[in-house]
Formats: structure tokens, C-alpha cells, sequence
């Protein structure tokens, strides 16, 4: 299609694909961490094993009762059994009866 | 890590997600790609690697305690609909090419290149190349969840200046970029590792690929276009973008088609990459992402054992923390190439070397010491937990006895798990006596291939077209 | 030009939800193009005259505070921004009430239509991070019946770099920087928070101050250290300290007619929430209080201490029929009892800025405080970077 000034004019389509996915609230949150049990999610990465022990403690410090299911539990997040681990994520979540999860870490 | 948090919310727990300062923007970005807009984030300050344990413990204590208990116990805002987006066909924009190329680029649907603007007229030109209609999904796409179609697939193939004859292997790529095997989601990761395709089957005639001198350069327009596909189509459908879902540290640039040279291969009795991996019978395309490598020049000798050891070395220097995927993370999943030029691989074959043969020469000779090994994992990037030695994951099961012949320190291990690791491809300058090592990123761009399906009436629309 | 209005983190553009909330209020006659626009990050207008095109289609849509602005084309935006040390898509947060995400490009383009230099952008970057502050309470400022503007006072150096006023007339027209930096939060309000008249924003009247209420603090020729000093911060730190001022009343006269108009019903709301309320008091009379021997410090506490409502005043007023006793606030409760109710509930919470003209009668303006949580939100104007950044 050729414009006003002799110049051709594309009319041009989309390059993307279309959402499978529509953006959704977050679950709901907790209380109070007191007397719940999280759980751990780790990717293996950026010093995890560090961090979880610091959380551990700092929290079990402030509430009473908080009980943790360590990362060793569900498996890597990511990695070769990274798709393994995530489908069986939420069954473990419920039968371990987890209220809360940390999971790191994103660097 | 962020996926393990969007399941654990879907399943109706909530989640703190512990983030480094360099990857909030990223975090945010992804969620919303993960459908999860109002993920909340708990801050690690500054980068963990360069924080001595005291540091870290402090910065951990005064910033992300308190960040995971408020992601865990305060409600983030409410999520609203998405935005309604463009249907395939619709015109999104009308200009002149200076106009659609500012537009398209102003909108982070461009590479920085001038792209060939997407009419409809031009896309329909590619689906009659395509064995399927427009609307046939290939697979949805992470990080962003799109449809891959076999519409989009062809516009993306316009703007990169592909020919329509090409389409039959832009929708192989499609769908291998959607196969989970390969793992698309790592594609935006911090190491920031390209693909590489390679090409078999006739199609490499057929449609001019160049697998000869400067079979890995640009200059011939089947191997460099479909090379710049891959990424437009990686920006526009999986959804990595620069400074949000995309976090390579450097990046590189698309790499061309790599073709084999599948007459030599013939000549000599050895069989393709594909058919390696297990796709025989003709035309099809491998993928598969490589952190990096460089040039072996200057393979001297006349047999086998006279040229194997420098090959050799070379594959294994060329390997370094990527060994993590070697022991670590998708233990066994680390997979090198090495392209040989056709003078080397006929001169191993006339020594008596098949396929089999050389990788397992390669295997054998691809070593360094057990010290060494541990280091570039443990001490030097920590990047498997734990610090184990190999002989410690011998005898947990992970890894393969090879790796612990004698607990020597010194003593020489392989660089992967099993022979059949090492790929090996046939391309290049027929008559140079060169050769290339790529290193693998293992599980985060797995090697994953798929035949090419070509339209019932290829032999007369390839004549149209080599006639245009 | 980069869209200037609203997107959610979750893709939606708040226009939509504007254009329904108009249409409700049957209000759509003022922007009868709300909503329609191409859903892209940028959009290309020709013509042979496109600022008139950019202006009409903007004004229609609602993005504008009614008077003509600059079109936030791309390379106006690349010159905001070239020395910005924060990268163009790093989101500041979310703007209430609707949620549009305030990327420093998106900031910057409301900042480009508003009139801004580059040189005026720190500030509003500033500015913005202030009401973003969870303590300012944006979602409260934007949608209350009340007629609350933001008060942007500015410290430091880069006052006088960039030219904003702290004497003649700084609360007037006239003054570039004073005028397009307040503006440009308007807009970011306008825009990404989507703070309507009328379909969001349900403020019964508004006040002038909606359009700019930007000065900057005098620091030449006062006899104290100026506000951001008081606060903590050094002299060389150029900061924004933003109040939530219910109105700007003008006062003319000494501390005794300050005090008498802030101890009357002008500071009942403010009493209410125990707000921190702002008092602009004229050099003049700074000079001449320092003279005496008071600090800053003590100013205010003159001001707390005779700035008092009658308790009598108090009970008799609409707002204390309208709201349970128990509502109010413990101290002023307790100071009703013993007969006079101060404005605020300690002295620390009256925000003295020293600013105006050298006039022999001297003019002060007192801006009692509107809503919670109390309200005094500061922050370091970060310096420009020296390398430069797209």
C-alpha cells in the first residue's frame, strides 16, 4: 500500500502468542507464623544452606511453636527432577501439612 | 525457583520467595509471567557469593527475616484482569518500514536489527510452506506461557528474514523450544548460554545451508536467518526480554545454523548428530545450549593416537563450572560437542575410528584430576551443595564408579558421566585441519530433537520457490 | 511517544476500569475517549501538527490536569532520563488506588508532559518515591472527599541549581521548577494512580494546590539550620519532605495570628488523626524570633503551646457531632479536659519551613494536616549520575 508521500505503508501483525494464563491472586495469608509448620523449597543455589539455618532460628526466636520441613524433603526446585519436584509439590504440601513455605534462592 | 513458589501458592500455601537485590526486577517480571503479579518477594541484600558469613548473617537478620515474615502474613494487593491483547490477524500498527521497524523495536518485539515487517500477505506466504494451519498450537512457551502456534511461528519468521521455504524448520524449532526436555526456562538464566541448532537430512541441500568453510559464521541466509529466529522467537513467545525475564549476565548473540556435512558422513560410514540422538530417517533439527567454546586449531598428525590426545584436551579445557551438571544439578546431564572438520573426521575414520569408537576415546582421554574437578564445583563457585567429593557421590549413587578408580586426589576423571555424552559433528572447512569444542549447560538446555514434517507438495513449492 | 498512563503488574491498563468508573458517574462528557488508545508502550501520532493531535487525544482520554502538555515523545523521555542512575523499566511500586506501576520511564514521561527540565527529574523522582510511602497514604489522598494535595518542600543544594523558589511569590505562578515538578506528581497521580475528579477522586471541591504545591525551603539569609537539617540529614544532602496539606491559609501578622488560626477549627481534622501539619513562616519573622534567642525548636513549641482550640469550639464543632468521642485521639481528649486542644499532638509534629519574600508585613501560611497514619515522609534526593544512563 503505497502512502500520501509515495512512501509504501505495511499494515503489520502481532509477533506474540496469546496468554494460556490469567494472572491470579496469591493465596491466602497467614495470622501469625506462631505454632505453624514451613516448609523449605531450595534450588541448590547461592548459599541456601546458609540462609535457611539464619531464617530457622530467627524465626523460631519470635514464634513460639513454628516448626520447619527442611528443603531435603520436596527436592531440588531446579535442575534435571526439577518438573518430578513440582508436580509432586502439592500433594507433599498437603500431607506434611505445611502452612507456609520459604523458597530460595533467586540471584 | 519462583515456579516452586507460583505451585505452592496454587496449591493454596503461601510463600516467601527469597530474592537477591541484582534479580528483583527479574522476580517481578517472571511472576507475572507465572501468572502471579502480586508474588511477593523477600529481600536478600547486595549478592550472596561475595558476602563473607558474617555479612551475610547480618544482612539476612536486618532486612530478610523480617521481609519473609510479611510476605507470609500480609495480604498483597488484589490481582486485576489482564490486559486484552492483539488476535493473531489483527493489524497492531500501520506505517512506513522506518515507522514499523521504531515501533516493533520501541515495543521490545525487535532485536535492534531492521526486521522484515510482518503483512499478513508475507505470513500467509510462509503457511503455505507449513504442513498444519496457522492456528495448530506447537506447545506453550515458558517463561511468559504463550501459545506457540504455527502463525506466530511464520511472523516471527518474516521479520527475521527467513525465506518461506524455511518454514518446515522454523516449526521444528518451535516445537523443540516447547518440548520440556529442553527446558526453555532456563533460557534467560544468569550464565546467559545460547543455542545452538544443528541441521540434518536434505533439506541442508535443498534449501543452500552452508556447511562448509565458515559453516558457524554469518554471510549465507538460510543459516544465519533461521539462527536469528530462534531469538526473535524466544524474545516474542517465550518472553524473554533484557532487564526483566532475561537475567544473562552478558548474553551472546544467536548462533547460526550449524549443517552437517552429511556427504563426508556418508563417505565414511559415521551417523549424524540426530540420528545419535535417536531421530533417524532424514530431516530434522537439534537443539541445544552451549555456554560457550573456541577453536582447536591445528590438529597435527596422521592417525588416531597421534590426534586424539590434543582433541581431546581440548574438549575438557574448555569445560569448567559447567562440571556442575556433571555432578550436580541433573547429575549426568552435561553433554560437550565437538565439531570436527570433514579432513579430521575422514582421517580418524581411515584410522579405523567409527562414531562409537571416538567418543569413547574421547571419554577416556577427556580427563582432569580429581582435585581439579572439586575445585571448579566446590571451592571456586560453590555450586553444588555441600562441597562432596566425587568419591562421596560414587557412593551415594549419583555418579558412576569410573569417577573413583583410586581416592588418589591426583588421579585422572572424566569430564561427563558416559561415552555417549559427547556429541560429535561433521561440518566446517572440508580440508582444515580444525576443530571446535563447545562447553554444555547440561539440564538448562538440554539437547532435544525433532524431525522436520514438510507439506505434501514439497517437491513442487520447493521448485516455485528455488524458481522465484 | 511512550503511553503515559497506568499498567498494571498483571497487563491491565487502569483505563479501563477509569472508563467505567466515568461512565458510572456520568462523567464520560469530560473524557469521552477514556480507555481508547493503542494497548502498546508506545504510540506513533502524524500529522502536520502533532502536539495539537497529542494534546487533543491526550485531553480527551483523560490524561491530562486540563491545561495543554508537552508530549512525552521517546527522545524527550532519553533527555529526562540521561542522567538518571536508575534504569528506565525499575518499578518505584504501585500507584493507588489503581495500581499503575510507576516505572522511572513512565515517571519520566509524565514528568516530560508536566513541563520538567532534565535537571528538575531527581526531584520528581524524589517526590514520587515520598508518596509511594505507605505512611503518606496515596489510595487515602486520592480518594477522600476531603480536598488534600500533596506539599513538596525541597532542601539542599539543588534548590538553587535548578532554579526552585523559596522567596517571591513560591507558592505562585511564575516559577518554572516550582510549577512543573508539583505538576508532575499531579500528573503520576492523574496517571498511573488514576485520581480522576469525580470517578475516582471524590475530593467535593479540590484546592489550587492540586495543580503544583512545590517550594523550596529559604536556606539564604535564615538565621536557623534549615528543615532537612533538623531532620538528620547533612547540609550538602538535597532532600523532598512531603505533608499531606489539607489547604494552604494564608496569615498575615506574627506568631500570635499564627497561632490563633492554627489553634482554631481550620485543625480539627488534622487533631483527629493526630497529623503532622506544615507551618511556612516568613523570614522576617524567623530573623526576628532568632534575634530573641529561639531556636526552631522553640518556634514550635510557642506554636504548640498557644496555637490551641477551645475545647468549647471543639464540641460545638460538625466534625465532633460526626464522629464518636472515643474516636478522638487520647491526648487531645485529655487536653480538651483541661480546656485547649493543641493542633497537633506534640511539637515535633509541626513541620517549620522558612520561605518567602523579604516583605516588612510579614506573610506565613499554615497547612493543617489531613488524614493517617501521621504523616512527615522524607526522602534523600538521590544526585544526578555523572556517567549518564539510558
Amino acid at each position: 500500500m503505497i502512502g500520501s508521500d509515495g512512501r509504501e505503508i505495511y499494515r503489520v501483525v502481532w509477533p506474540r502468542g496469546a496468554r494460556t494464563m490469567q494472572a491470579t491472586d496469591v493465596a491466602p495469608r497467614l495470622s501469625t507464623l506462631e505454632g505453624k509448620t514451613i516448609g523449605q523449597l531450595w534450588d541448590d543455589l547461592f548459599r541456601g544452606d546458609e540462609i535457611f539455618p539464619m531464617l530457622e532460628e530467627e524465626l523460631a526466636r519470635r514464634f513460639p511453636g513454628v516448626r520447619f520441613v527442611r528443603y531435603d524433603t520436596f527436592g531440588s526446585t531446579h535442575g534435571r527432577d526439577e518438573q518430578r519436584v513440582l508436580a509432586e509439590l502439592p500433594a507433599k504440601l498437603k500431607t506434611l501439612q505445611v502452612d507456609a513455605v520459604i523458597s530460595g534462592m533467586a540471584c | 525457583m519462583l515456579r516452586a513458589s507460583a505451585v505452592a501458592e496454587r496449591a493454596g500455601v503461601p510463600t516467601a520467595s527469597l530474592v537477591c537485590e541484582g534479580f528483583r526486577g527479574q522476580a517481578a517480571t517472571t511472576a507475572a509471567g507465572l501468572g502471579l503479579p502480586s508474588l511477593p518477594t523477600a529481600l536478600v541484600p547486595g549478592h550472596v557469593d561475595v558476602q563473607s558469613p558474617e555479612e551475610l548473617r547480618r544482612n539476612v537478620a536486618a532486612v530478610t527475616v523480617d521481609a519473609v515474615i510479611s510476605n507470609l502474613t500480609e495480604a498483597p494487593p488484589h490481582t486485576g484482569k489482564a490486559d486484552v491483547e492483539p488476535g493473531p490477524a489483527d493489524v497492531v500498527f500501520e506505517g512506513t518500514f522506518d515507522e514499523v521497524n521504531r515501533f516493533f523495536y520501541e515495543n521490545d518485539w525487535s532485536d535492534g536489527l531492521p526486521i522484515v515487517p510482518p503483512t499478513a500477505e508475507r505470513v500467509a506466504e510462509f503457511l503455505r510452506f507449513a504442513d498444519r494451519p496457522g492456528e495448530t498450537e506447537l506447545g506453550v512457551l515458558l517463561p511468559d506461557r504463550r501459545r506457540a502456534t504455527v502463525w506466530s511461528v511464520a511472523v516471527n519468521g518474516v521479520m527475521a528474514g527467513c525465506r518461506p521455504e524455511y518454514m518446515p524448520i522454523l516449526v521444528a524449532l518451535a516445537e523443540a523450544m516447547a518440548d520440556p526436555r529442553y527446558g526453555v526456562e532456563h533460557s534467560g538464566n544468569t550464565p546467559g548460554a545460547e543455542t545452538l541448532i544443528i541441521l540434518n537430512g536434505p533439506l541442508i541441500r535443498e534449501l543452500g545451508f552452508n556447511y562448509e568453510q565458515g559453516a558457524l559464521r554469518d554471510g549465507i541466509q538460510a543459516n544465519t536467518t533461521i539462527g536469528r529466529f530462534w531469538r526473535l522467537y524466544l524474545r516474542n513467545v517465550a518472553g524473554f526480554l533484557h532487564h526483566r525475564t532475561d537475567k544473562g549476565t552478558f548474553g551472546n548473540t544467536w548462533r547460526v545454523v550449524l549443517a552437517e556435512n552429511e556427504d563426508v558422513l556418508r563417505r565414511i560410514g559415521w551417523s549424524t548428530v540426530a540420528e545419535d540422538e535417536g531421530v533417524s530417517g532424514g530431516n530434522a533439527v537439534t537443539i541445544s545450549r552451549f555456554t560457550g567454546g573456541g577453536v582447536i586449531a591445528s590438529v597435527f598428525g596422521n592417525t588416531p593416537d597421534r590426534m586424539l590426545p590434543y582433541l581431546a584436551d581440548s574438549v575438557a579445557r574448555k569445560v569448567g563450572w559447567e562440571l556442575m551438571f556433571t555432578v550436580g544439578m541433573g547429575a549426568g546431564s552435561q553433554r560437550p560437542l565437538l565439531v570436527l572438520s570433514p579432513i579430521l573426521a575422514e582421517t580418524l575414520a581411515k584410522g579405523g575410528i567409527d562414531k562409537a569408537t571416538l567418543r569413547q576415546r574421547l571419554f577416556e582421554l577427556a580427563r582432569i584430576p580429581d582435585w581439579q574437578f572439586e575445585r571448579y564445583v566446590g571451592e571456586w563457585t560453590n555450586l553444588v551443595p555441600g562441597r562432596p567429593t566425587l568419591i562421596g557421590l560414587v557412593k551415594a549413587g549419583t555418579i558412576p564408579a569410573v569417577f573413583a578408580a583410586s581416592d588418589e586426589p591426583d588421579r585422572l576423571v572424566p569430564i561427563v558421566c558416559r561415552a555417549e555424552d559427547l556429541m560429535v559433528a561433521v561440518s566446517g572447512d572440508p580440508l582444515r585441519t580444525n576443530a571446535y569444542a563447545f562447553a554444555h549447560n547440561g539440564i538448562l538446555g538440554y539437547p532435544t530433537t525433532k524431525p522436520v514434517r514438510l507439506p505434501a507438495d514439497w517437491p513442487r513449492l520447493l521448485r516455485e520457490a528455488r524458481n522465484r | 511517544m511512550l503511553a503515559p498512563t497506568g499498567q498494571r503488574a498483571s497487563g491491565e491498563w487502569i483505563d479501563d476500569t477509569l472508563r467505567a468508573r466515568a461512565e458510572e458517574k456520568g462523567l464520560l462528557a469530560r473524557t469521552p475517549l477514556a480507555g481508547e488508545f493503542p494497548r502498546q508502550r508506545v504510540e506513533l501520532v502524524r500529522g502536520a501538527d502533532p502536539t495539537a493531535e497529542v494534546n487533543r487525544l491526550y485531553r480527551l482520554r483523560g490524561w491530562t490536569d486540563g491545561l495543554p502538555i508537552v508530549p512525552p515523545t521517546l527522545g524527550r523521555i532519553d533527555e529526562m532520563l540521561a542522567s538518571c542512575p536508575l534504569e528506565r523499566h525499575v518499578s518505584l511500586g504501585e500507584v493507588d488506588p489503581l495500581g499503575g506501576v510507576a516505572t522511572v520511564e513512565k515517571l519520566a514521561a509524565n514528568a516530560v508532559m508536566a513541563g520538567c527540565e532534565p535537571e528538575h527529574f531527581p526531584v520528581v523522582l524524589a517526590a514520587a518515591q515520598a508518596i509511594l510511602d505507605p505512611a503518606f497514604n496515596l489510595r487515602g489522598v486520592q480518594t477522600t472527599d476531603e480536598n488534600v494535595a500533596p506539599l513538596i518542600v525541597v532542601n539542599g543544594p539543588i534548590a538553587h541549581r535548578i532554579g526552585l523558589n523559596a522567596e517571591w511569590g513560591a507558592l505562585g505562578p511564575g516559577w518554572p521548577a516550582n510549577a512543573a515538578i508539583g505538576r508532575a506528581v499531579r500528573l503520576v497521580m492523574n496517571n498511573l494512580g488514576g485520581g480522576w475528579p469525580g470517578a475516582v477522586s471524590f475530593a467535593g471541591l479540590g484546592q489550587p494546590g492540586r495543580w503544583t504545591l512545590c517550594l523550596a525551603e529559604r536556606e539564604r539569609d535564615t538565621p536557623w539550620p534549615p528543615l532537612h537539617v533538623e531532620l538528620g540529614y547533612r547540609h550538602d544532602q538535597s532532600t523532598v519532605t512531603v505533608l499531606r496539606a489539607e489547604t494552604v491559609i494564608n496569615v498575615t501578622g506574627g506568631l500570635d495570628e499564627l497561632a490563633s488560626v492554627i489553634g482554631s477549627a481550620a485543625s480539627l481534622f488534622g487533631i483527629l488523626h493526630s497529623g503532622k501539619a506544615g507551618v511556612i513562616l516568613s523570614p522576617l519573622t524567623a530573623r526576628r524570633l532568632a534575634g530573641q534567642g529561639l531556636t526552631r525548636a522553640d518556634v514550635r513549641r510557642r506554636l504548640f503551646e498557644h496555637g490551641r482550640l477551645s475545647a468549647d469550639v471543639w464540641r460545638r464543632s460538625w466534625i465532633h457531632t460526626a464522629v464518636r468521642e472515643d474516636e478522638w485521639p487520647d491526648w487531645a481528649r485529655a487536653a480538651a479536659r483541661s480546656g485547649a486542644i493543641p493542633a497537633v499532638r506534640e511539637p515535633d509534629d509541626l513541620t517549620l519551613v522558612v520561605a518567602g519574600a523579604d516583605l516588612p508585613i510579614p506573610q506565613h501560611a499554615y497547612c493543617p494536616s489531613w488524614g493517617h497514619p501521621p504523616c512527615r515522609v522524607t526522602r534523600e534526593i538521590e544526585p544526578e549520575d555523572s556517567i549518564g544512563r539510558r
